[in-house]
């Protein structure tokens, strides 16, 4: 068992870093304000690579893989947990396009996906709920030539800002009577499309999440994305191995940044003649901060190395998911406790930590959902 | 095509320095742990060479002395663009001064790189801050050097007008290679890393060198060759004081300023 990062990860570490550092830290302050999201950073973050590295390098990607992915995720959110949303979310629409797509869904969609020219978004949950898949309301029609989209999609990252969106829809029924979904991309010049409400959070400012609405939205043939009723694989598959480990990166960068942020503030705060960091009291807050922000970037390195090994790794994608955004809670929340008085300050970015982490929890499914498919799983095989 | 040669030093992370100490028996700098980084001026020279590359299809080859283990920021600069990375790693080279670190960087220069028509060098380490190891480089070389370069303008890849910060004033000079140059950091903004560089930079040469590779006089390399010795070397005490100055305003106002003269703030 290896445990190292390789050269070439430990190299990405640092350069995205140092991107983060100089493109998005600047930003951060008037994206808290505004709730916008800096159309300009998605050609930069396409210039340096980051929107390629699930997509290979044949459509314009690097092909770096998911390790490397969660590292990228990890090291942008340590600066702005909006932007690691963004970028994830983004990654979200060209993994299934790559995996399902057509030659031509591919060459048409990936290259300026992954070059920063458009940004995507992969949207299921609706008004009616996200876990429950079977629950969705949108359809899609045959009508000969195009199909005829009919619903709303709510809470899509991206929303506002995305030129190509990877959708779910009912497509009628299966074979046993169920209902079958399919996928779909769909332009935003597409009639019948329109964007809806945006939503003001409490955290992943900057960061748009809204409504996609589709009224009797036509949308060409040659878009059904994978074949006739497999929308529900795609959408499911995407969320289980592209959107929680996004998430899990997300929550692993919250925790080095609680952590950080908490370090140098114990440091700096003397209380009593002394710096406060040398009380047992502020150790103890660090050491647990410490052993549960290692706990969630182990629990993600391992189930995307996974990934890029071609394992089976929906269950350990969803653990990873779970504890570390659990965890950056729990680390933010700590963070806040060292800062004292200071972490109810806008300038001090604990506070910020702990509402990115409190809105990372119910991203990509709740802890609740994540526990019943983890609880499952041990009473499966255990 | 005409090359530039970069020399870079890996030194340990400035963010980290807090973590840096001094072992009080041999007053070596304890340093395990800390991550390295290229000297961050280094990087305004390399984008000088990259510029060079981009804009008159200049050759830009990096070199370093170093410990074996630095690697890794070779291989950042092969990421920015550069298109081979020379070290030379030798324990023979250890514990060298200025003069003893830019007779290597010479003799690495001379073997690997003699048509050169540029050295770039960062003005000064963050670690070191000596400036000295860049004219001593030309020296060795036998060319012209500018120290406190803050602009490089070129319009056909081969004349340069180069800017030289004397802090009072600016000399602008006009020259052509071969040259050596020690850029300060209003030079240029590096470019950063991006990810399809890193991937390029697997597949480009990175050679390590022992003393032995660039016959270099045993005699003048290493802790042997360096006629600087370090006398003493020590963290300095930094202790806060306070005084209370009693009176009326004015005089009180008049004294902190004679205090202030005194301790050498104002």
């Amino acid at each position: 068992m290896d445990f190292k990062l390789s050269e070439r990860e430990e190299l990405l570490r640092k350069s995205v870093a140092e991107f983060a550092q100089r493109e998005i830290a600047p930003l951060v302050e008037e994206m808290e304000k505004t709730g916008e999201f800096p159309r300009p950073l998605i050609k930069k973050m396409g210039d340096i690579g980051l929107l390629g590295l699930v997509t290979s390098p044949e459509y314009g990607g690097n092909g770096m893989g998911f390790l490397a992915r969660a590292i990228a995720v990890e090291e942008i959110s340590k600066v702005s947990a909006a932007v690691g949303i963004a970028l994830q979310v983004h990654h979200m629409a060209c993994w299934p396009i790559e995996t399902w797509g057509t030659e031509e869904q591919k060459k048409k969609y990936l290259p300026p996906l992954t070059k920063g020219d458009t940004l995507g978004v992969c949207s299921i949950t609706e008004p009616s709920g996200g876990s429950d898949v079977f629950g969705m309301q949108t359809t899609a029609r045959d009508e000969g030539d195009h199909w005829v989209i009919n619903g709303r999609k709510c809470f899509a990252t991206n929303s506002h800002v995305s030129d190509i969106m990877v959708i779910v829809a009912r497509t009628g029924e299966d074979a046993k009577g169920r209902p079958a979904f399919s996928a779909f991309i769909v332009e935003p010049s597409y009639e019948g499309f329109s964007l809806g409400h945006e939503e003001n959070k409490m955290g992943f400012r900057g960061a748009f999440s809204g409504e996609l609405v589709f009224q009797d939205c036509k949308v060409p043939k040659e878009n059904l994305l994978g074949k006739l009723g497999e929308g529900l694989k795609i959408g499911l598959a995407t969320v289980n191995r592209v959107g929680r480990p996004g998430m899990a990166s997300i929550g692993v960068g919250l925790c080095y940044a609680s952590l950080e942020e908490a370090s140098k503030f114990a440091k700096e705060r003397v209380l009593y003649g002394k710096p406060i960091s040398n009380l047992q009291a502020i150790q103890f807050l660090l050491a647990d901060i410490y052993a549960l922000a290692e706990a969630a970037r182990i629990l993600n390195y391992r189930a995307n190395w996974m990934m890029d090994q071609g394992l089976p790794c929906d269950t350990e994608m969803t653990l990873a998911k779970y504890v570390a955004t659990e965890n950056a809670f729990q680390c933010a929340r700590m963070a806040c406790d060292i800062h004292g008085g200071y972490s109810c300050i806008l300038e001090y970015p604990v506070q910020r930590f702990l509402r990115d982490a409190w809105v990372s929890i119910p991203s990509g499914g709740t802890s609740q959902v994540a526990k019943v498919v983890l609880g499952r799983h041990v009473v499966k095989n255990f | 095509m005409p090359e530039a040669v970069v020399c870079v030093k890996p030194i340990p992370d400035p963010k980290h320095w807090d973590r840096l100490s001094l072992d009080p028996k041999t007053g070596v700098l304890r340093r395990e742990g800390i991550p390295t980084v290229i000297n961050p001026l280094d990087k305004h020279a390399l984008e000088i060479a990259l510029q060079l590359k981009d804009n008159f299809g200049w050759d830009a080859t990096v070199v370093s002395m170093a410990p074996p283990e630095t690697t890794q920021t070779l291989r950042e600069a092969l990421a920015m663009g550069a298109d081979r990375a020379f070290l030379a790693s030798d324990r023979q080279l250890a514990g060298a001064d200025t003069l003893a670190t830019a007779y290597t960087l010479a003799g690495l220069i001379k073997k690997k790189a003699p048509h050169f028509q540029l050295v770039l060098c960062g003005n000064m380490s963050l670690d070191g801050s000596t400036s000295q190891v860049a004219p001593q480089i030309a020296h060795y070389l036998g060319v012209p050097h500018i120290t406190h370069v803050s602009k490089v303008q070129t319009q056909d890849g081969s004349t340069f007008q180069v800017t030289m910060d004397l802090k009072l004033a600016q000399l602008v000079l006009e020259g052509q290679g071969p040259m050596v140059l020690a850029v300060t950091k209003e030079v240029n903004l590096p470019r950063l890393v991006n990810i399809m560089g890193i991937l390029a930079a697997e597949k480009k040469p990175l050679e390590v060198l022992s003393a032995s590779d660039l016959d270099l006089d045993p005699s003048k390399v290493g802790q042997e060759g360096s006629p600087t010795r370090v006398r003493n070397l020590f963290m300095p005490e930094i202790k806060r004081r306070r005084e209370i100055l009693k009176g009326e305003p004015e005089e009180v106002a008049e004294e902190l300023v004679n205090r202030l003269h005194q301790v050498g703030m104002l």
